[in-house]
């Protein structure tokens, strides 16, 4: 019995529907949606305990009132710095891509180990955010050497929950990228079949469009 | 479109994600009505994932359908957030 061998994904035939969308991609897509919900879900409670709180941070001044503890403000500055990043390997990721379909091998290596080693970067930001694991650096201990502790506040809670959820997601996708990266070195996509790239590619970009959306509601909105 | 093309726009929508980035953190520090600086702040995070989603994610060259099933998805979510709002503001009503 011979192999069946899949199209590549520009040969495969055009859906009334989808296009030349492969399943692999409607699926990534599908998976994307309900990610998404569970994303939309975690903002939309940090939103409404938010909205009703008297007070979201506990400052100095809520302390001397109220006899909370005394929490940090998140650092807009270094995570602005972490949103620059991801938006670069969202970049990088993109011109794999494009690589890839040219039939540049080496090329479309290059650009995603660069993408993994961004996503690499972030997680290590993170790490610092946390812990100060890289304060001999920043100059910079950590949130929870400030003070800022899981399960103290609605602040700190919700915080440590969607960006930890967020920072799940990113090593997910480096541990995705690095497959793919150890797959196109060992010669699967030397026949130009493009369809694995793609599709996590698709998941490297929402992880970033997720983090714009974090970036903006859990670190800008004014108090 | 040719690959030339292709790593064009790639560049041109990361010049416009990192100047929308830096746009974002510097409205932060504008001296405006929290309303104002709130809507601003959803604006231009939506125009960024808008960018990511079509140019980034090829959402721009798939066909309408396709569009239209992810689009309204997603829209779901900010529609109940926008009806949240609404109902915490009618709460609030004396």
């Amino acid at each position: 019995m011979s192999a069946h061998t899949a199209p590549l994904p520009h040969e495969y035939p055009i859906d009334a529907q989808f296009g030349r969308a492969t399943l692999g991609k409607m699926g990534m897509w599908f998976f994307l949606l309900s990610d998404a919900m569970s994303f939309a879900g975690l903002l939309l409670g940090y939103g409404i305990l938010r909205g009703g709180a008297e007070h979201w941070r506990c400052t100095a001044e809520v302390a001397a009132k109220t006899g909370c503890v005394v929490e940090p403000e998140l650092g807009i500055t270094f995570t602005a710095g972490l949103t620059f990043l991801l938006i670069c390997s969202s970049v990088t990721m993109v011109m794999s891509y494009a690589a890839l379909l040219e039939h540049n091998k080496k090329s479309a290596m290059k650009w995603l180990a660069a993408t993994v080693l961004g996503g690499v970067l972030f997680l290590c930001g993170q790490m610092q955010e946390y812990f100060g694991l890289f304060s001999f650096i920043f100059g910079h201990h950590g949130l929870i050497a400030e003070g800022l502790h899981f399960g103290q506040s609605h602040y700190a809670t919700t915080f440590y929950c969607i960006t930890s959820f967020h920072g799940l997601h990113v090593f997910s996708g480096v541990c995705l990228l690095s497959g793919v990266l150890y797959k196109m070195w060992r010669g699967a996509y030397d026949d130009g079949n493009y369809n694995h790239l793609e599709i996590a590619g698709l998941f490297w970009h929402f992880v970033d469009l997720v983090w714009i959306l974090v970036f903006t509601v859990v670190y800008l909105m004014p108090e | 479109m040719s690959a030339a093309n292709h790593r064009r726009e790639y560049g041109f929508i990361f010049i416009w994600l990192t100047a929308l980035t830096a746009l974002e953190v510097g409205v932060v520090y504008l001296p405006i009505a929290k309303a104002l600086m709130v809507t601003g702040l959803i604006g231009l995070a939506l125009a960024k994932a808008t960018l990511v989603a079509l140019f980034y994610m090829h959402l721009k060259s798939e066909t309408q359908i396709f569009r239209r099933v992810i689009g309204y998805c997603l829209a779901i979510p900010a529609v109940y957030a926008v009806v949240l709002i609404a109902e915490a503001g009618w709460r609030m009503l004396p």
